[in-house]
């Protein structure tokens, strides 16, 4: 071969590897290993399996490829914008209009996604001066929410050794420099090295989780079993055997059921103490049907409530003891005394509680009852588990609001738009399943415990969590050669600053590309310069995640603004672009606006599934919703404490205030476009 | 973990592993292919000067 074809196919495979890496790296960042986790934990790790899976075939790739071929025939018509993209394909006023939450979603999404990505830059901070305090559960616990601002409303303003807020601004600072200035070669090339290097140290972080050895306390604490919660389709609990004089460690878990615990005997029986209920319901069941009565319960406080034999009075008598009236309290606030006799009588004897497969049972010497829990189908019946699974496939792979159709926008007819989405999603997908859903979990498991798996702090926290958790645990020495003597390094530090470095610089082209759809609105809507937009969009994004560092406790205002922005809100923009791809453009013409340019035919088989199947999917999901879980939602908006600051309220009128000023400036840039294009008409011969 | 799980996780993150690298061999085979692809990360937006 001569030296020039050498050189040609060194340059073509340089080339090919580069688009890879890009394509593939491109919408990997904090969904993948932070919020992906939480959810996963959020709604009983393997019962989110199978609604994410199916989600991301019937929907995620779809609705994908649709907002790639919408995004390209507006852009082609010269609109970038949803809103103006939409009326290139329905010449109707109302079409601007069912678009307005193209630009809308990613902006109010920027605002907490900003947060989180402070704190990634943060805990890279940290690890770099070696500060982070992370050797144990409760200290991780601890620095995450002192960090964060977890424990009161306010406390992430305070300017500590490593401020919130402080890290907050230099995000934001980053990311409007960076679109202000457009400088997006710098970053592509940058994303070509560090995507990749961000893989490589997951697979590695992986490994260790993969090798970490069972928890020295309670070896059920182990990776197999952490893997079973993410992966059982209904989970299982490996049963333990009491102790000889008492009951220790009857801790189980029965897929998001449980219970467990530590207990002593006395003379007067066994009690059963730091009992942690963590599905409520199905612990009121199983009480309900055992064969023994539960004759007293004791709160620590010495308080007794005496407990009627029927029953049915069990869960008022439940909610007497823990002094609530109409909502149970969390599961950590349950933490009580529970004390078990028979039949009226001193029992002494074991006790046993605990769970296997998908039952729980309660055994008071050779007496069993059992529960059964519900089963797969039942589980699968919850909308609120489908809206939260669908909502993870469009957050992660970036379709369904606004963003790829912006882009897409910009792309010219020979640009291949098949291929690319599908690659997108491909490296997602791999990002999600085959790594992160291997680490968080299963290492939060055997190192923290499963009621931090069963409880997570909160949606994104959950990472923040597990990943410095496994990071202490990172080997000083590698093959023989020890790293901390050789190099004066540890591992631990060096890996935590590594990983939460790269995710920061994931953030940072994720946090751009939320802003695009913004910019290019204002641009072409209301005729502003790059100046002017960007100055407008930074005071209204800075608005909303001011409000979201000050309500920081349990990360609340995050969590609701994530809630109904990016769950209920991105699920309905999904619904209209696949309804406007589908039927309003028509599936026909959609398609071979996919296969102008395509490296990839999309079998004309898929036309059926992105015309009838994706969108009644979509539908179902949302009607039962709507009337299984959005009164509860709703609910959850308006009851607040007397005398508190109502922060999930606070939320919700800063997404109407948000969306009510976009509609006016829609409304604003329809009467532009109109007196456009009326010009043009005028000027034509 | 029950054979469910196995089977969930198996599926789950071969058929990830698997539709990825169909993807990078659908790239690597066909020469052309590599000019064409985008993603968000290099697409230049246009945007209006001041």
């Amino acid at each position: 071969m001569t030296q020039i074809n050498q050189d040609n196919v060194r340059e073509t495979w340089a080339t090919r590897v580069g688009v890879i890496l890009a394509v593939t790296g491109s919408a990997v960042g904090l969904g993948n290993f932070l919020r992906f986790p939480g959810l996963a934990a959020e709604y009983g790790g393997g019962t989110f399996i199978v609604p994410y899976i199916i989600s991301l075939l019937i929907l995620g790739i779809p609705i994908a490829l649709a907002e790639w071929g919408l995004g390209r025939f507006g852009g082609t018509r010269g609109y970038n914008s949803t809103p103006g993209i939409f009326r290139t394909v329905w010449r109707h006023k109302a079409a601007s209009y069912m678009g307005v939450l193209g630009p809308v979603l990613p902006m109010m999404i920027y605002m907490y996604y900003v947060i989180v990505q402070a704190w990634c830059l943060g805990y890279a901070w940290m690890y770099l001066r070696g500060t982070i305090k992370a050797e144990t559960p409760e200290e991780a616990q601890a620095t995450w929410g002192q960090y964060v601002g977890g424990g009161a409303d306010g406390s992430a303003l305070r300017l500590t050794d490593t401020p919130v807020l402080v890290f907050a601004i230099i995000c934001f600072l980053i990311n409007f420099f960076l679109i202000y200035w457009g400088i997006r070669k710098g970053i592509e090339l940058f994303c070509r090295i560090a995507m990749p290097a961000l893989v490589i140290c997951a697979i590695i972080v992986l490994i260790r989780v993969l090798t970490l050895p069972a928890h020295e306390e309670n070896p059920h604490q182990n990776v197999i079993n952490g893997l079973g919660y993410m992966w059982n389709p209904v989970a299982q609990a490996e049963r333990l055997a009491p102790g000889d004089d008492n009951v220790e460690k009857l801790i189980e878990h029965a897929g998001d059921a449980v219970v467990l615990i530590h207990s002593e005997g006395d003379e007067e029986g066994i009690t059963l103490e730091a009992l942690e209920i963590v599905n409520r319901e199905r612990f009121f069941e199983a009480l309900k049907l055992s064969p023994w009565q539960i004759e007293q319960l004791r709160v620590v406080d010495e308080q007794r409530f005496e407990v009627p034999h029927e029953p049915d009075a069990l869960e008022s008598a439940y909610r007497d003891m823990f002094e609530v009236d109409n909502d149970l309290p969390a599961p950590a606030e349950m933490q009580r005394e529970i004390r078990f006799q028979r039949m009226a009588e001193p029992f002494e004897g074991r006790v046993v509680l605990g769970a296997e497969r998908s039952r729980i049972y309660i055994e008071v010497e050779d007496d069993r009852a059992e529960f059964t829990a519900p089963g797969f189908f039942a589980s699968m019946a919850n909308p609120d588990l489908w809206l939260a699974a669908a909502s993870q496939v469009f957050f992660t792979l970036s379709v369904g609001f606004g963003i790829i159709i912006t882009y897409s926008s910009y792309m010219r007819r020979r640009d291949d738009v098949a291929l690319s989405s599908v690659t997108a999603c491909a490296g997602n997908t791999f990002c999600e399943l085959a790594l992160a859903g291997m680490i968080v979990i299963p290492a939060a498991f055997v190192l923290l415990g499963v009621s931090v798996v069963a409880n997570p702090p909160s949606t994104f926290g959950m990472g923040f969590h597990a990943l410095p958790a496994v990071f202490t645990t990172m080997p000083d020495q590698v093959f023989g050669f020890n790293v901390h003597e050789e190099w004066g390094l540890s591992p631990g530090h060096a890996f935590g600053f590594l990983f939460f470095f790269l995710l920061f610089l994931a953030a940072v082209t994720s946090a751009i590309s939320m802003l695009q759809p913004g910019l290019a609105f204002l641009e072409e809507g209301l005729g502003l310069g790059r100046r002017a937009s960007t100055a407008l969009l930074a005071t209204i994004t800075a608005m909303g995640a001011f409000i979201i560092v000050l309500f920081s406790q349990d990360a609340l205002a995050m969590d609701t603004m994530d809630f109904w922005v990016g769950h209920f809100l991105v699920f309905v923009m999904a619904t209209i672009q696949v309804i406007f791809f589908a039927w309003i453009l028509g599936v026909k013409r959609g398609m071979n606006e996919i296969d102008e340019g395509a490296e990839l035919r999309i079998p004309r088989k898929y036309t059926f599934m992105i015309k009838y199947i994706t969108p009644t999917f979509l539908l179902i999901v949302f009607a039962f919703w709507m009337t299984q879980n959005a009164p509860e939602r709703i609910q959850a908006l308006i009851d607040f404490p007397e005398g508190e600051i109502p922060v999930p309220l606070v939320s919700a009128f800063l997404i109407v205030w948000v969306f009510t000023l976009f509609i006016t400036l829609t409304s604003i840039a329809l009467r532009r476009w109109k007196r456009q294009e009326a010009a043009e008409t005028d000027v034509s011969p | 973990m029950t054979i469910a799980g196995w089977i969930s996780m198996i599926v789950g993150v071969g058929g990830a592993t698997a539709f990825l690298l169909w993807c990078v061999y659908r790239i690597v085979s066909h020469p052309g292919s590599a000019g064409h692809l985008h993603s968000q990360v290099d697409i230049e937006p246009k945007d209006r000067e001041d």
